[in-house]
């Protein structure tokens, strides 16, 4: 039953944002204004709210997963670290902000990097896991576009035939990633009118 | 109105008007029948038979907001673990679900708790298996990276990631776990080609709830987003030959 009043509400909302959006000049694009800045500040509520959450969660674990216990405390040590950090010399302090930014940055670059080392591994095994034709075109286009997008050609081309050759294979990615990208962009259309005729109803929990 | 904001309207008239002719008059089970997409079929034979061995699955949604520019991928991952967990929760071993945004993390909470209500075990709900591992694309990863450690034997990573993901799927594969993944980025595509033992991509994304779902109305929603597709192509294609010969 909470969900009917629900689905009224979401496709009411949803009509009076699209017609906002249609008529910029209009009643429901002042309407349509707030109900965006009520949106933003809910999403940051159901942030704290996570974040509490993830908290509960790891105190939690510290207890009743003794063998993944020590992550759970580094993760409780470091946020409570940050987290007091910032009350005290406030997000836009230098100190604190050299500071965080230099955890994060330091952990997020060895991910990367382990990142790199893992899709170089994937590439060699590339052939075992998609023995398709797709497997085959993804494997001759890496080789191929490594080298002409690399900058080898460039700076190497001697034959003035393989300009032109050079030019049509340089746009193909170009191509495929606004192919790719069109479908993407059609599927993400459709999926919000799913919403918001009341095909879809993420909301009815 | 200016033009986008024109051809955004054209768009959505045009869809509506196709859905609903696709949807009342066409034939149901002779044209509205999907084409099986592969790698679905394949996870879904998978799940099953860790399901029957009392194995977890983690499901992972990604860290796009619902009202961000990519929160189409978010939903559509909603509704891909609201299936999947359906189908698991009341298993030996429940799923773990994971997310990297405020706002996905009480969507999926109130779902699952949804799912335990209906089957009478609301006392069974653990919001320990259900939360927000990281606010950033990599804390996400990181966060979500030792519960592949509580003998998990699937996963589906469904929504919005970057290249980022690769981490997890990369753990998946040491750990024997089976993983199913789609994005709406093209970074994450190509990653996840390399990696993931069944990937989606580019619109496959958006139809996997039609096709788990195997609602009627999501049935047509698919037909008419093919439909479109093809009128976009069509369209592209005709106005490069017009070009070409001087037309326009």
């Amino acid at each position: 039953m909470k969900s009917i009043p629900v689905t009224i509400l979401a496709i009411f909302s949803g009509l009076i944002v699209l017609a906002g959006f249609f008529f910029p000049n209009s009643f429901a694009a002042i309407i349509r204004t707030y109900a965006l800045e009520m949106a933003i500040i809910l999403a940051a509520f159901a942030s704290l709210i996570a974040i509490t959450n993830l908290i509960i969660v790891h105190w939690n674990k510290i207890f009743s997963e003794p063998d993944q216990s020590i992550y759970s405390a580094v993760f409780l040590v470091g946020f409570l670290c940050i987290f007091f950090a910032g009350i005290i010399f406030s997000p836009a302090n230098s100190f604190f902000s050299r500071l965080s930014s230099s955890v994060i940055f330091t952990v997020e670059s060895s991910l990367l990097a382990l990142l790199g080392l893992s899709l170089a591994i994937a590439c060699f095994k590339l052939f075992q896991k998609r023995k398709g034709v797709l497997g085959i075109i993804f494997g001759i286009s890496t080789i191929v576009f490594l080298l002409t997008l690399g900058g080898f050609f460039s700076t190497n081309i001697q034959f003035s035939f393989l300009k032109p050759i050079l030019a049509v294979l340089n746009s193909l990615p170009l191509a495929g990633a606004r192919g790719i990208l069109l479908g993407i962009s059609i599927g993400a259309i459709v999926t919000g009118l799913r919403v918001l005729i009341g095909a879809d109803r993420p909301y009815s929990g | 109105m200016d033009n986008f904001q024109f051809n955004l309207a054209f768009f959505i008239i045009i869809f509506l008007i196709l859905a609903l002719i696709i949807f009342f008059l066409f034939d149901r089970k002779k044209f509205l029948r999907i084409r099986p997409l592969q790698a679905l079929v394949q996870f879904k034979k998978v799940f099953g038979f860790s399901i029957e061995q009392g194995k977890r699955m983690h499901i992972s949604l990604g860290w796009s907001k619902i009202e961000g520019a990519t929160g189409a991928a978010s939903l559509v991952a909603l509704d891909s673990m609201a299936t999947y967990a359906q189908q698991s929760l009341l298993g030996d071993r429940p799923p773990i679900i994971t997310n990297g945004s405020g706002d996905l993390t009480l969507l999926s909470q109130d779902i699952i708790k949804k799912y335990y209500r209906e089957n009478n075990a609301i006392e069974r709900y653990n919001d320990s298996r259900v939360f927000l591992s990281g606010i950033s694309p990599y804390s996400y990863v990181a966060g979500s990276m030792p519960i592949l450690n509580q003998d998990v034997a699937t996963q589906s990573i469904i929504g919005h990631y970057g290249p980022e993901a690769g981490l997890l799927v990369e753990a998946g594969l040491r750990k024997d776990v089976f993983t199913l993944a789609a994005t709406d980025s093209l970074a994450g595509q190509a990653t996840m080609f390399a990696l993931a033992d069944e990937v989606l991509i580019g619109e496959e994304l958006f139809a996997i709830s039609p096709i788990i779902d195997e609602k009627a109305v999501n049935n047509a929603s698919l037909h008419t987003q093919d439909l479109l597709r093809y009128l976009a192509i069509f369209g592209l294609i005709l106005s490069a030959l017009l070009k070409l010969v001087g037309i326009i």
